[in-house]
């Protein structure tokens, strides 16, 4: 018997993502989305769901989409990361995919040595190519990224103090 | 089965952690009187008591090393010699802090720390003792005394010499106290029982076995006495207890019924109401030897014996201390309660959306004849909800004494280290405070005090020479002001020399000379709240102040307090914390930004003024408006108006008080007030500080809450900018201020 892999499918851009089933906690529809203020481009903003305030990231963004199209088909993905739930905004996401064991070929060692090293294996469904994520990565991975860059950003506050004094001057 | 066992131990333990660490306190009081009164029997005999307190619940929990190190104490202090030893409040504090270590160590559950240093002093003062003759013969008499009461020694030895003696029998030996108790409790018309419990021996934990019967008990009566005393570290079988009762037998039987646990219990009455008016009350067995044991002793009331009178009445604290747990007070997990208050949280979104659904249907039908019942309905919900929300909230609502008690013995400490006596007057320490606040203002608190004590203080010479008491003070208050708790530290010292904060910092390059010249003295004081000022070690030993003042800022941020500074040079500072009543709830204003939601704290709003645009001008790159006879600094939120006619548009000013500074909040419009839930916010994904949590609205519209502090500082930061209007666009987006923000300044310019 061979063993199945249950894969949500999801779309980004053009490309198919995939993540287990497992790691999901819901899929559902965009929200009106709350802005927070000086949060990193990436982060959309927070939504209700269901008296819950979850924090919301656009996939899109983050995976470098430049155009950003608002349909109804537009999903948010929502993932329990760290104890609490995070939302994943992506362009679609319907299909639960059943993919063999066999099917799964280990990600190329390209795509471990970048920054993004969240992707766990390539699935074949149907002539079509569809990249199997990790969400806890992908997530501790942007986590990461937005301490830096609050650290950085700081930093540069700071600068700027010193700076300013000089043009006062 | 097991796991229920599990489950009693594990709250049984819960219990010890938290009597301990009120013994402890108490503990730490005590010896500090002491130390102003040394050789005060009194005092002495109130710390061995609690020792032996502390032993007896560590030895019922199973904390052997705990119980056995607090025994050897309690037999140092009973030596005669030991109070008048004068190292007994420095022992006495040394205990505290090992027995504290301890039990860090239990909790933890990590290898107990080593009580070495402790052990030694003990020795020391047995050996003192063991110098002077007289004190000896003493102490053998009290063992011998102790050996004729049997089962209140707990030395290995005589425990298994009692096992063998048949249980009954034990109970002839009542000591004064309990009969005295006793004998109250009958006059009082109650019943007086004879409990004999049979602990399974099998069973994991033979000690909590009586524990558990003791708590049982007590909540149904008051337990006059037990046999085996308290502070057995091994287990009995069989266990005694003399309870007083309204109850009857086989009531109190099915009480002490505790499965897997106990294996047998045999109720007998000793005595009733009736039988007490007659002092040789003739009672059914045992007892009749202890009457008539008793009123012979109690004719010769042992207060010419300082010792075993001392023995005799530290007996009941144990039970008496349980009881109480159990009697009126309830511990209660803070988290259970947190689950309650977000409950009730919860219940009030769903008050503003009923509410919501309430207005829309009175449009809809304006003339329905529902809409009245709806509204009453709807108020009386209201009316309920507000009182169960006041009663969640006072559950959470501790006194600040708890947090206060620790400070005394901290200035010693910190006092002896600088060579300084400080004295430390606490006022308002009956003023409730929510218990988280209180639990995170014990840092930032602790470090101002330290700080007011080692730099705050002058030197007694210094102090003289500038006509002082040479004794400082420091004064700890807590007080209400408006919907706020304030807690104060004032110190009598030499205060903060703000010109050399002022120098410091330009030399550190944290501002400019210039800029510096242009700050105002309560600006200069701020400065020591910034992170590189206070870690300059040379500024703390020319003015005082500095190490870890950041910390007590980014602490009261969080908790969406402020904190000022007021100093008087050469006349001592005071450092004011304010801080909000409660966490949870709060009383909010909505407004609009660029069409956004958010929410600010009502408490903080001083004013709302209407004006327009034309009337705000521009004066060294910021906006001020002029508010009858005052002149407001403007923060702009949203961004500049564009085009010819905005210097008509109507605008709303929200003057708010940030600590001592005020400032106009610029908005676009208002949304009214509500009461909100505050909710966190994932801190992994948002790290912003200008917002310190959202909440959810009826119709489920998520509102930002602002973080006032931070708001202020990002605009008092801003001041340095160089180009543009300051303080502008801070809720802005990164979309709309990258490409806009350059148009808007042009346009402005």
């Amino acid at each position: 018997m061979t063993r199945e892999l249950h894969i949500v499918g999801f779309k980004v851009g053009r490309e198919t993502y995939g993540v287990p089933i497992t790691s999901l906690h819901e899929i559902v529809r965009v929200p009106e989305i709350t802005a927070v203020p000086d949060a990193p481009e990436y982060m959309e903003g927070v939504i209700n769901l269901r008296g819950k305030i979850v924090s919301v990231i656009d996939l899109r963004k983050k995976f470098g989409e430049k155009q950003l199209a608002v349909n109804r088909r537009n999903r948010i993905l929502v993932v329990e990361w760290n104890g609490r739930l995070s939302g994943l905004i992506v362009d679609s996401a319907s299909e639960v995919l059943k993919i063999p064991a066999g099917d799964v070929e280990p990600a190329p060692a390209v795509l471990q040595e970048g920054g993004l090293n969240c992707v766990t294996g390539l699935g074949k469904f149907g002539g079509r190519l569809i990249v199997l994520l990790d969400m806890n990565k992908l997530l501790e991975h942007s986590a990461v990224r937005q301490r830096n860059a609050a650290g950085e950003a700081k930093n540069i506050g700071t600068g700027k103090a010193e700076v300013r004094g000089a043009g006062v001057k | 089965m097991s796991t229920g066992r599990d489950e009693r131990m594990a709250e049984l333990r819960e219990i010890f952690f938290e009597s301990a660490q009120e013994l402890l306190q108490a503990l730490n009081d005590e010896a500090l009187k002491l130390e102003k009164e040394p050789g005060d029997a009194e005092i002495v005999r109130t710390i061995r008591r609690i020792v032996h307190t502390l032993k007896g619940d560590a030895a019922a929990c199973g904390y052997r090393e705990l119980s056995e190190l607090a025994h050897d104490m309690e037999d140092v202090l009973a030596l005669q010699t030991a109070s008048a030893h004068t190292s007994l409040p420095q022992v006495a504090f040394t205990a505290a802090d090992v027995f504290g270590a301890i039990l860090t160590a239990y909790r933890r559950r990590v290898k107990v720390p080593s009580t070495e240093p402790l052990r030694k002093m003990i020795h020391a003062m047995a050996e003192y003792a063991g110098n002077v003759p007289a004190p000896k013969k003493k102490l053998a008499g009290n063992k011998t005394s102790r050996s004729k009461t049997p089962a209140t020694r707990d030395s290995a030895g005589n425990r298994r010499e009692e096992s063998r003696v048949p249980a009954r029998a034990r109970l002839a030996a009542w000591n004064e106290y309990e009969k005295l108790a006793i004998q109250k409790a009958l006059r009082q018309g109650k019943k007086l029982y004879h409990v004999l419990a049979d602990i399974d021996l099998d069973c994991g934990m033979p000690i909590a076995g009586r524990q558990l019967v003791q708590v049982a008990l007590s909540a149904i009566g008051e337990i006059l006495a037990i046999r085996p005393e308290a502070g057995a570290s091994q287990a009995e079988r069989l266990v005694e207890f003399a309870v007083a009762s309204d109850q009857t037998a086989e009531q109190i039987a099915a009480r002490c019924q505790v499965p897997t646990v106990i294996s047998k219990v045999t109720v007998g009455l000793i005595a009733d109401a009736t039988g007490a008016k007659d002092p040789n009350f003739a009672i059914p067995h045992p007892i009749a030897t202890f009457t008539s044991e008793s009123a012979a002793k109690l004719e010769h009331s042992p207060a010419s014996q300082p010792l075993s009178e001392s023995e005799d009445d530290q007996q009941p604290t144990t039970p008496s201390h349980m009881a109480s747990l159990a009697d009126n007070i309830l511990r209660v997990d803070a988290e259970r309660i947190d689950n309650v208050l977000n409950l009730v949280g919860e219940l009030i979104i769903g008050k503003s959306m009923l509410q919501q659904t309430l207005n829309d249907f009175a449009k809809r039908f304006p003339k329905d004849h529902m809409r009245g019942k709806f509204a009453d309905a709807m108020a009386l919900q209201g009316r309920v909800l507000n009182d169960l929300q006041r009663s969640v909230m006072k559950i959470r609502m501790v006194p600040v004494e708890q947090l206060f008690r620790r400070f005394p013995r901290l200035i010693r400490d910190v006092g002896r280290q600088c060579g300084k006596q400080v004295e430390l007057v606490i006022s308002g320490q009956h003023t409730d405070l929510d218990k988280s606040i209180l639990d995170a203002i014990a840092e930032p608190i602790t470090h101002l005090i330290r700080n007011a004590v080692s730099h705050g203080i002058e030197s007694a010479e210094e102090r003289q020479r500038a006509g002082k008491s040479p004794n400082g003070t420091i004064r700890l208050q807590a007080y209400h002001q408006a919907n706020q708790v304030v807690v104060e530290v004032r110190d009598d010292g030499q205060g903060i020399n703000a010109e050399r904060v002022k120098t410091r910092a330009v030399e550190q390059g944290m501002i400019t000379a210039e800029a510096a010249a242009q700050l105002s003295e309560s600006e200069i004081l701020d400065l020591i709240f910034q992170p590189g000022l206070s870690t300059a070690e040379q500024i703390t030993e020319v003015s005082g102040r500095g190490v870890g003042m950041d910390v007590v800022q980014s602490v009261l941020r969080r908790l969406k307090g402020t904190v000022e500074v007021e100093t008087n040079p050469g006349r001592g500072t005071a450092f004011r914390l304010k801080l909000p009543l409660t966490l949870a709830i709060i009383k909010a204003l909505l407004f609009r930004v660029e069409h956004r939601l958010y929410a600010i704290a009502l408490s903080s709003v001083a004013e709302i003024a209407r004006t327009i645009e034309s009337e705000i001008h521009q004066v060294d790159n910021r906006e001020i408006l002029q508010l009858r006879n005052q002149v407001l600094p403007m923060v702009r939120l949203g961004r500049l108006p564009v085009g010819a006619d905005h210097g008509s548009h109507k605008i709303f000013v929200l003057v708010i008080t940030s600590g001592d500074k005020k400032f106009g909040l610029i908005v676009d419009q208002l949304e009214g007030e509500q009461e909100l839930v505050i909710k966190a916010l994932d801190d992994h994904a948002i790290s912003t500080d200008l917002v310190s949590g959202a909440s959810i609205m009826g119709d489920g519209r998520v509102v930002m809450i602002l973080n006032l502090s931070a708001v202020v500082e990002h605009f008092s930061r801003s001041r340095f900018k160089s180009s543009g209007v300051l303080g502008s666009g801070m809720l802005l987006s990164h979309e709309e201020r990258s490409p806009l923000g350059p148009i808007d300044r042009g346009a402005q310019a």
